[in-house]
Formats: C-alpha cells, sequence, structure tokens
C-alpha cells in the first residue's frame, strides 16, 4: 500500500529522512523512534505534503504529494495540536467529511458513527476551544476515519490522552487494523508501542534502522544476543544444563537473586523449543520467565546506539 | 457543496473577533472624520466635497489597501501560522479550489467592509444640494452674485478673462455698466447665466486647463478630460472646469449620490485586484502582513503621483481613474499638487478596467499554480 524507494527529504542543511526505502502493506505498523527522527517527515511524505528531495514516495502506487485520488482513500491525524477552536466537534467533522466527498444524505450518520467510534458523542456539539487535550486528540482521530480510509496515517495519536483513553483508542486501531487496512501510527514512547504491535519501523537521525516483526528484528542482531532471564529454586543446576547447549553463549547467575539465571543466546528460537522440554523433563519450577530483550526499548537502545 | 463548505469555513476563518474590531474600525472611521468635520464647519460645510476628499483619501487610499491586507494575506496566512491548514490540504479536494473559496471569503469581506465605510461616509456627508447632479447653472448655483460679477467685470485671473472675453457683446455691455458697489441685478446675473449655460451646453471644451496652470483641475473633471467626453458628458465636463475658474463663488453641481455609485462600482473591483495581489503574497512570503502593509502604505500611496509611466505599475492609479474624487482646493501647494503637477495625465476608463482585469485574474492564476505546487510545512514542525 506504501511504499518508498531510497527516499530522502531534506530541509535545506537539515535532514528529514535519509534514503529510506520500505514497503507497508495492511495491518498496524508501528513508526519508532525518538523525537527527530523522521517520523513526522516520513508521515508527510506518504500524506502527500511533503516530495522527497531524491528517491521515490508512492502510496497505491501514486505520488501522493496533492493527490486527490491518494487523499480519497487515506485518513491523516497530525500531530499538531491547532483546530478550529471556535467550531464544534461535529461541525468540524462535518466539514472535512463533506471535503472528503461523503454525500450529505450519508454524511450525518456517518459523522455519528465516527463520534461514537472515538467516544465523543457526548461533546460533540461543544466548541472546540473548550476541550481537554485528551478530547483533542480523539476529535483529531474522528476526522481521520470519518471517510472510511484503506490508509490510516496517525501521528502520535496518543498524546494527551490518559490511560482508559489509551487503552480505548489502541483498541480501535488494532480493530481497524484487522479490516484489512494499513494502520501506521507514529510514536516516541516504546510501551505504548508494545501495547499495539509487533510491526515496527524504526527511526533514528532521518535512517531506517530496521523495519518487521520486533522479534525478528531482534533475532538479526548478532552483535547483541538474545537474553532469557529465568527465576527457578534450582537455578545454579539449570545454568549447568543449559551450557551443555551448543547455541547457548553463556549462563549467569544473578548476584542479588540466587534464584535467577540469564542466559545469552543467538538461537532463541532454538532456544524457546527446547526449554519447555528440559523443564518438564528435569523438575524445574519455574516461577518467572522475562526476555528482557524482546522488550522494545532493548531492541531500540541496540539499534540506534548500536 | 463542498466549495460552500470551503467558502463557509474561509468566512468563519477571516471573522475572527481581532479582526471583526478592525472592521468596525475601518468602516467607522472615515464617517466620524467626516462628522466631526460636519460639526466644526457648521453651515460652510460641503457634504459633496468632504465626501469626495474623505473617499479618495481614506475609503479608496487607506481603508480598501488596508482591508485588502489584512484580509487577503489572512485568508491563507492565519492557517498556515496556526497549522490548520493541513486538514483541509490532505483532503480529496485540488489546492486551487481551497486557494479559490479563500479568495472569494475575502473579496466578500474587504468589499463589504469597503462598501459599509463609503455608504456611513455618504449618510454622515450627505445634504440636499441645490440643483444636484444639473450641468445648467442657475441662481441658486452662484454662491455671491455681487462678488461673481465684480469678477467677471474686473477679472483677476487669466481664466477669468478667457470666460469673459466668451460672453455675448449685450452681456459684456450691460455688465460694464453695473457699479460693482451696488446689489447684483437679476436680469444681468440672468443674463451672463444664460451666457455660461450655451458655452456649457456647446459641443467644445470651454478652456483647456493646460493653458492656465493656475487652475487646479479636480481628479474627476481631469479623469472626464482624458475621456474625450462629447453631449452631456461634455457639458458636464464644461461645468466643473467653470467651477475650477472660480473657485468658491459656484457651488458644485456634483452629488454625494452619484459619486457614491460610481464608488459603489469600483469597490469590489479594487477589492478583487487588491485581494487577489496579497492572497498571492501570502501564497509566496512567510509573513506577508508586513510586506503587504509596506506595499498597501509605500508602494501604493506614492507611486500613483510619481511623474511619468512609473505610475502606471500600481493599482490605485486604475482605481482612481475609474473612481475619481473631487478634492477641496487649497491655495497652498502640498506635496500631492506638486506631484500632480507633474503628471497632469490620467488613464482612460477603458484601459484602466483591461488594467485591473488583467491584474486580478494574473494574481489570482499564480496564487492558484503556486498554492498547488507549493509546500507548505513549517521546518520546526516537519521532523
Amino acid at each position: 500500500m506504501i511504499s518508498l524507494t531510497r527516499a530522502s527529504r531534506w530541509y535545506g542543511q537539515v535532514i528529514g529522512i535519509n534514503d529510506v526505502t520500505c514497503t507497508i502493506q495492511a495491518g498496524l505498523t508501528a513508526l519508532l523512534g525518538p523525537n527527530g527522527a523522521g517520523k513526522s517527515t516520513f508521515m508527510k511524505l506518504v500524506t502527500g505534503q511533503l516530495r522527497p528531495t531524491t528517491g521515490d514516495v508512492r502510496v497505491f502506487n501514486q505520488r501522493p504529494f496533492a493527490n486527490t485520488h491518494v487523499f480519497r482513500r487515506i485518513g491523516y491525524c497530525p500531530e499538531i495540536e491547532a483546530l478550529y477552536d471556535d467550531m464544534t466537534g461535529r461541525s468540524f467533522v462535518t466539514m472535512l467529511a463533506a471535503m472528503a466527498g461523503i454525500a450529505r444524505a450519508k454524511r450525518a450518520e456517518r459523522v455519528d458513527e465516527v463520534l461514537g467510534m472515538v467516544s465523543m458523542s457526548h461533546a460533540a456539539d461543544r466548541r472546540i476551544g473548550g476541550y481537554s487535550k485528551g478530547m483533542r486528540q480523539r476529535i483529531k482521530i474522528a476526522q481521520a476515519l470519518v471517510h472510511d480510509p484503506e490508509i490510516i496515517i496517525l501521528d502520535e495519536p496518543l498524546n494527551g490522552l490518559d490511560p482508559v483513553g489509551r487503552k480505548e483508542m489502541t483498541a480501535l486501531f488494532l480493530r481497524l487494523a484487522t479490516e484489512n487496512r494499513c494502520v501506521l501510527v507514529s510514536s516516541h514512547i516504546l510501551y505504548e508501542v508494545e501495547q499495539m504491535t509487533r510491526q515496527i519501523i524504526l527511526m533514528d537521525r532521518g535512517r531506517l534502522r530496521a523495519m518487521g516483526d520486533v522479534y525478528q528484528i531482534r533475532a538479526l542482531i548478532d552483535a547483541h544476543p538474545h537474553r532469557v532471564s529465568i527465576t527457578t529454586s534450582r537455578a545454579r543446576d539449570l545454568a549447568r544444563r543449559l551450557l551443555e547447549f551448543p547455541y547457548i553463549l553463556s549462563a549467569t547467575l544473578d548476584s542479588a537473586d540466587a534464584r535467577q539465571v540469564t542466559i545469552e543466546t543467538r538461537s532463541p528460537d532454538a532456544f524457546y523449543d527446547d526449554l519447555p522440554r528440559i523443564v518438564l523433563a528435569d523438575g524445574y519450577r519455574v516461577e518467572e520467565l522475562d526476555s528482557p530483550d524482546n522488550n522494545l526499548e532493548a531492541v531500540f537502545r541496540y539499534l540506534v546506539k548500536g | 457543496m463542498v466549495d460552500l463548505y470551503l467558502l463557509r469555513n474561509a468566512l468563519r476563518d477571516l471573522a475572527s473577533a481581532k479582526r471583526l474590531v478592525v472592521a468596525a474600525i475601518l468602516i467607522m472611521g472615515p464617517a466620524f472624520i467626516a462628522l466631526a468635520i460636519r460639526l466644526g464647519m457648521g453651515s460652510q460645510f460641503d457634504g459633496v466635497l468632504t465626501y469626495g476628499t474623505l473617499a479618495a483619501l481614506l475609503v479608496f487610499g487607506f481603508v480598501l489597501p488596508i482591508l485588502a491586507v489584512v484580509f487577503g494575506t489572512g485568508a491563507v496566512s492565519q492557517e498556515l501560522e496556526q497549522r490548520t491548514m493541513v486538514y483541509l490540504l490532505t483532503r480529496p479536494v485540488p489546492r486551487w479550489r481551497i486557494l479559490l473559496a479563500k479568495y472569494v471569503a475575502a473579496w466578500i469581506v474587504i468589499s463589504a467592509t469597503g462598501l459599509l465605510a463609503a455608504l456611513a461616509l455618504a449618510a454622515v456627508t450627505y445634504q440636499p444640494t441645490p440643483g444636484s447632479g444639473r450641468t445648467a447653472l442657475n441662481r441658486r448655483s452662484i454662491v455671491n452674485p455681487r462678488k461673481f460679477l465684480a469678477q467677471l467685470q474686473t477679472p483677476d485671473s487669466p481664466v477669468v478673462d478667457y470666460v469673459t472675453q466668451r460672453l455675448s457683446a449685450e452681456t459684456l455691455e450691460q455688465l460694464s455698466r453695473w457699479d460693482p458697489d451696488t446689489p447684483a441685478p437679476r436680469p444681468l446675473l440672468r443674463m451672463v447665466l444664460t451666457d455660461l449655460n450655451k458655452l456649457i451646453a456647446a459641443d467644445r471644451r470651454l478652456y483647456d486647463p493646460a493653458d492656465f496652470p493656475e487652475i487646479n483641475v479636480p481628479d474627476d473633471a481631469r479623469q472626464l478630460m482624458a475621456e474625450r467626453p462629447r453631449g452631456a458628458a461634455n457639458a458636464r465636463l464644461n461645468r466643473w472646469l467653470l467651477e475650477a475658474a472660480f473657485p468658491d463663488l459656484i457651488r458644485t453641481n456634483r452629488t454625494t449620490g452619484n459619486k457614491l455609485y460610481r464608488d459603489v462600482l469600483v469597490l469590489p473591483v479594487g477589492a478583487a485586484a487588491y485581494g487577489a495581489f496579497f492572497l498571492l503574497l501570502a501564497t509566496i512570503l512567510p509573513r506577508a502582513l508586513i510586506t503587504g502593509l509596506f506595499l498597501a502604505f509605500g508602494w501604493e500611496s506614492w507611486v500613483p503621483m510619481m511623474p511619468g509611466n512609473f505610475r502606471l505599475l500600481s493599482v490605485m492609479t486604475y482605481l482612481r481613474a475609474l473612481a475619481p474624487h473631487a478634492r477641496p482646493q487649497t491655495a497652498s501647494t502640498d506635496m500631492m499638487q506638486i506631484f500632480q503637477a507633474l503628471s497632469p495625465d490620467t488613464v482612460p476608463s477603458a484601459l484602466a478596467w483591461i488594467v485591473l482585469a488583467a491584474t486580478t485574474m494574473a494574481a489570482l492564476a499564480l496564487a492558484l499554480a503556486i498554492f498547488s505546487y507549493r509546500e507548505y510545512v513549517p521546518r520546526d514542525d516537519a521532523t
């Protein structure tokens, strides 16, 4: 649905994105990176607000810049907080629904429906100027969805939402992604992304650092073996047992907690296949199994700093 | 339908409280000044001249350009600065239609505000004018008959001498017999007026102002002269030339009504031209308001007064040609009169219409093309 081929975007001497090549298909993909990584430039290129300086950006196999055919099928929730403060939420969404080409007869019904999806029906007739930050975020999401787009681009959509709101919106994005839509969500907050998807595009300083499933990405990083911590009463015994396997690089007992052993492996798949068998055969009682490297933070740290 | 939404959105965007206050001040400003003049001058107040002066200097010279700068640039700048433009630019509506709706909204606001300013000014300066609109002179057209006849008897300027020589022999005979220390005899005045009315109605120009450099010919007469008038229009010109030859002695036949009628026609044309120009500026420059103000009150104020063809580079030159106003004739020479003396020619109104239409269309087309092509993403928002 979306493809970038060696796309770069410069603002004079400042890099927006640099030599990015990727394709994004249906499903929920997170665009991850610290502030200034080029996430917004990426999204502005895809939503046809910017042209690449070099390379090519295609959406539905068309160049998106000012392309009304693309805009008909794409929904965009910008990061900016600015809204038309003297409009009501309903009139704002209705105006953009009209501009998106939704027929008058169906418009009111569709606006009601989408306001319901973002839980804003109760406040739809109030002025946007009086909205809380979370409500503004919800109304911005509503306008991105009102024309039922196939691609939904959401720039930091969870900013300003309370935990309940985050959960609701995350569930909404996941639901939209299961309807064979392409949902691209940017974020610089890792735990947010972890709740949503394992499919990530990792960016830093304008470059695409990694793309794909968090787990697969992690597995590719040979320089940083995968670590797994196991808590069991027979930690020393388990460590010895595991070191018999050739793919286990090391097994370290935790100095603070003698019941915890942390192994390093370059073949996590093989390890996860073998571990249940070992545990059952030797009767280990595993209290906790944790893989700090499956945590996005770790992937992010390795890739960006590695 | 979409265009209606766009227009409504653009109008709503322009009608911010701050801008409405500016508009209200601009509407009432010239009228308040006129009211002050009216109260100050009492019976000496000349409504037509006051309207003409304030319409030329304030409505066309100040209100229209400032409205065009504020609303013309504001049509785009506000949404770009507040970054709400992104919602419009990522919709399946061609960018030129978005900008065109904003232009139409700006034009409506500029025209309506300008027209209200002209109407308020006309209302405050309104007074029933003797012989309103008629080209022929009658007794009430003469402010001071004794002084008027005395001037004809002993002309104190070349132009009065010239006019006097063209009176009939019989009138001149009667005039020479009259003792200027006695009141003006009605029959003599009637004879003089009959002769002057014949000169006015004749299908030739009463005199050529170029021969009488001391004469201060008002803008509207100058403009009419450039049109090479015939028939009734020539009679109107002759009447105005006669009024210019006898300042303060012949009442003007101009009425606020017919000046207002012309202004009502021309203000929206000015709004269209200026609006398109400042909209173009806003599509190119990040801080178009400042540049716009400089152009409106620098370029547009001074260039129309420049000698030679340089003044043809100003929109105001053409607006003045379409809506000329008579301003009071003062004894002292100010800078404007010096400049006017340097460039006495006016632009024919046909040319003015063509240039204004072409300027409007060219500026608008360029603005639409640039807006369709350019990226409108602030750099600090981009990474």
